[in-house]
């Protein structure tokens, strides 16, 4: 009997088969990961795993009960827990109330309708949050957390729900390097009578922790095995990496620093959420032609400040666009020669890619056909419903998206973000690939050594406030500076 | 509950010192469809579902009331009311089990349609027993309530009751998870909550307290009409929930005031007092929506 097994496992979305015969078998206490480039179908493995799709063929047995289209709830009961890759939570609660909800599901106290303490469970909760470092924030709203801490909550959430099988769904994405460490001594912590099935693009951190490796190719199992044999086969590197690991090397031509008007000019901006000011008065700019990196550790403000510029966010101070003031509101600022490639990606639901192409289109340089061009596997995907791509095809649309209003500037907020080593390099040889023809971007990361070897200027973001300013080659070669910023 | 809403009861309990009939005829008004719209807006705070058809509900519950009553004498009115009650919980209940595959829109198109069914089938369905065009008139008061004031301050101490029920239940664990439903209700199912089941706890308590509402609108009324059943009546629900603010537990009765002395002062002016009252509710919507205009970001 094992603790999860699936049989011949097919599922697809509007034509696109992103399970094509599954065959997994996890064995109880057992730690596996389940890595595979993106769009190898390892979120649709876990929807599946996890009750949300139904395959279209093929059985799901957990702990060696038949639970095929079973609904999410049963699973749960069942000893099933799950987190979602981007924090999925209920924005008017506070990060308590999450924990003692998914504490109170199992609980005999969760079908009361009249007011009762909770002060037993309370404090079983609160174990949980010191466990993976929000103690201090338990009071506050998730809304105004940081994506990382966000992601935390999700993991207390499942921690709190004592699961028998635990999937994880890239439980380092979009966390500090601090939050890392917190993360993996957790995970490493957990009792062994709890399985545990992760997704992760932290390939160390992965063979470091699963006692087995499944690698997922296109829809299929291309290897199982011991981490060090998967590791080692030829088979796995060239899909997961790529065959070339020279691209690595050449950096972008340090051209001579750029002089002449600037193209972008922020002063003294001022944003923030409620009552929480997050940006403190943030000055910079962007040069024609320049290819800019802002780079923070997690909730320093990277988000909070493009959405500023971008004018999603009511601000004070300025933003000047060649000497223009820009008016407020993302409208103004997109018509004006603002695009804003944002967070998460978030598609069109309902759109299919050529359609959310064609939505974006203003005439200019950039036509469908050389974003085509540029990204061909987008071609090969115009007429998928947008929302089934995977996380790397979308972001491949977030970025034509924003191109194809031909801006002056592209804002970029964090676009490698829970993307595989193989569609970094793709991402990144994109950019490098538009800066070299003269695009301007302003990039916000906290991969640095990706916004590093891509942009000629940096600022530093700490706490709202711009700390260091300085051209991107002195960091590369002082790694510590970089370090005491990026922790 | 709001700091100011306390003031609000206050005000209402005061209206019998002014004397007036008309005042205590609005004061019951606002009594019995602050009932049905908050049974619209808790149905909203625990699911997040939205019903374009709680008049069925709501005229229902009189129409059961007044058939009970009339046809026995006022002596069965308490089981009169419990009826109502279970019959709302009953149809309501049998109603989100057919509908509640569906959300957003078709729940509403859905909750719509079954209204106008049961509006067609009273009107025109059943003259001999539910009276046709004319409803049924002659319903009378309950026995020790006959005074106007009296059945007045009754129908506060109800509302009061029913608003405390609903603090504690909000307040209680139960209540913390539907408030979450709303929010998120994949997450919730994810959680290992069967969301179904709650759901449907939440339309059938929505189904009864609106069915409560309209046995007390007849006993003060003394009378039913189809246009109880209507589905403008449902609207008028439904926006005296969104007046309110929809989540606030003062919701339905906060809109129920504003609506019914809105229409009381602006029909004392002028004949075209709808077009003012529309007015007012774009106005409302307005502001409403530009208090909610920034777009959450993420930090």
């Amino acid at each position: 009997m094992w603790a999860l097994e699936l049989r011949q496992v097919y599922k697809s979305f509007g034509g696109l088969l992103a399970l094509a015969g599954v065959d997994l078998k996890v064995s109880f206490g057992e730690r596996r990961a389940v890595v595979g480039p993106n769009g190898a179908g390892k979120s649709t493995l876990f929807r599946v795993a996890g009750g949300e799709h139904r395959p279209d063929r093929g059985e799901v047995l957990l702990f060696g009960q038949r639970v095929t289209g079973l609904p999410p709830h049963r699973l749960a009961q069942m000893g099933l827990a799950r987190t979602f890759q981007v924090a999925s939570l209920f924005p008017e609660k506070d990060v308590l109330g999450h924990v003692v909800l998914a504490a109170l599901a199992f609980h005999s106290l969760g079908h009361r309708p009249l007011p009762h303490r909770l002060s037993a469970l309370e404090g079983q909760v609160l174990e949980v949050l010191e466990r993976v470092g929000l103690s201090h924030r338990a009071r506050t709203p998730v809304a105004a957390l940081s994506y990382g801490e966000q992601r935390l909550v999700e993991l207390a959430m499942a921690l709190a729900q004592k699961p028998r099988l635990l999937l994880l769904d890239e439980p380092l994405a979009g966390l500090a390097e601090e939050e890392r460490e917190r993360v993996k001594g957790i995970l490493h912590t957990l009792p062994r009578e709890m399985t545990v099935l992760l997704i992760e693009h932290d390939l160390d951190f992965a063979y470091g922790f699963a006692d087995r490796v499944t690698v997922l190719h296109q829809g299929q199992v291309l290897r199982e095995g011991l981490p060090d044999e998967v590791r080692r086969d030829p088979q796995v590197i060239q899909v997961y990496v790529g065959k070339d690991q020279e691209a690595d090397a050449a950096l972008p031509s340090s051209s001579s620093p750029r002089t002449g008007p600037a193209l972008l000019e922020v002063r003294g901006l001022r944003a923030g959420y409620g009552q929480g000011e997050v940006l403190r008065g943030v000055d910079l700019e962007v040069r024609p032609g320049e290819a800019v990196g802002i780079l923070g550790r997690n909730g320093m403000g990277k988000t909070t400040l493009l959405s500023a510029i971008m004018g999603l966010l009511p601000a004070q101070g300025e933003v000047r666009l060649e000497g223009k003031a820009l008016p407020p509101g993302a409208l103004g600022r997109a018509q004006a020669g603002l695009a804003l490639v944002p967070q998460g990606r978030q598609p069109i639901p309902g759109l299919s890619v050529e359609e959310e192409l064609l939505l974006a289109l203003r005439p200019g340089r950039w036509t469908l056909e050389a974003i085509y061009e540029l990204f061909p596997r987008l071609r090969e995907r115009r007429h998928a419903p947008s929302t089934v791509l995977s996380g790397g095809e979308q972001q491949m649309l977030a970025i034509a998206r924003a191109l194809l209003r031909n801006p002056k500037l592209l804002l970029l907020d964090e676009p490698t973000e829970g993307l595989s080593p193989l569609l970094v390099k793709t991402i990144r040889e994109v950019l490098r690939e538009l800066s070299r023809q003269g695009e301007s971007l302003l990039l916000a990361e906290q991969n640095a050594t990706f916004a590093l070897g891509l942009v000629e200027k940096v600022y530093i973001l700490e706490k709202g406030r711009i700390v260091e300013c300085t051209e991107a080659a002195c960091l590369r070669h002082e790694p510590e500076r970089l370090r005491m910023w990026m922790g | 509950m709001n700091r100011w809403f306390p003031w609000l009861l206050a005000a209402l309990a005061l209206v019998p010192l002014l004397g007036g009939a008309y005042a205590l005829r609005l004061g019951t008004e606002v009594v019995a469809w602050g009932i049905a719209a908050t049974a619209l807006a808790f149905l909203y705070r625990t699911t997040g579902l939205v019903s374009l058809g709680h008049s069925a509900f709501f005229g229902g519950g009189a129409y059961a009331t007044a058939l009970l009553v009339k046809n026995m004498g006022a002596s069965v009115y308490p089981l009169a009311v419990l009826l109502a009650i279970l019959l709302g919980l009953a149809f309501s209940l049998i109603l989100s089990f057919l509908g509640l595959r569906s959300h957003g829109i078709f729940f509403l198109m859905l909750t719509l349609a079954f209204s106008q069914l049961v509006y067609i089938l009273v009107k025109q369905g059943f003259p001999g027993i539910t009276g046709g065009d004319d409803g049924l008139p002659g319903v009378p008061r309950p026995p020790g309530l006959e005074e106007p004031a009296v059945y007045y301050l009754a129908g506060l101490a109800l509302l009061l009751g029913i608003l405390l029920l609903y603090r504690a239940f909000i307040a209680s664990p139960l209540g913390q998870v539907m408030d979450a439903l709303r929010q998120n209700e994949k997450r919730v199912e994810v959680l290992g909550y069967n969301i179904r089941r709650l759901k449907l706890l939440a339309s059938g308590l929505s189904g009864a307290l609106a069915a409560l509402g309209g046995a007390y609108l007849v006993g003060y009324r003394g009378f039913v009409h189809p246009h109880d059943l209507s589905w403008t009546t449902s609207g008028l629900l439904l926006v005296m929930a969104v007046v309110g603010g929809m989540r606030p537990l003062s919701a339905g009765v906060v809109g129920a005031t504003i609506l019914i002395a809105l229409e009381a002062f602006l029909s004392s002016y002028t004949d075209l007092w709808n077009l003012f009252l529309g007015i007012f509710l774009m106005a409302a919507a307005w502001t409403a929506l530009r208090s909610r205009g920034a777009i959450h970001v993420g930090a």
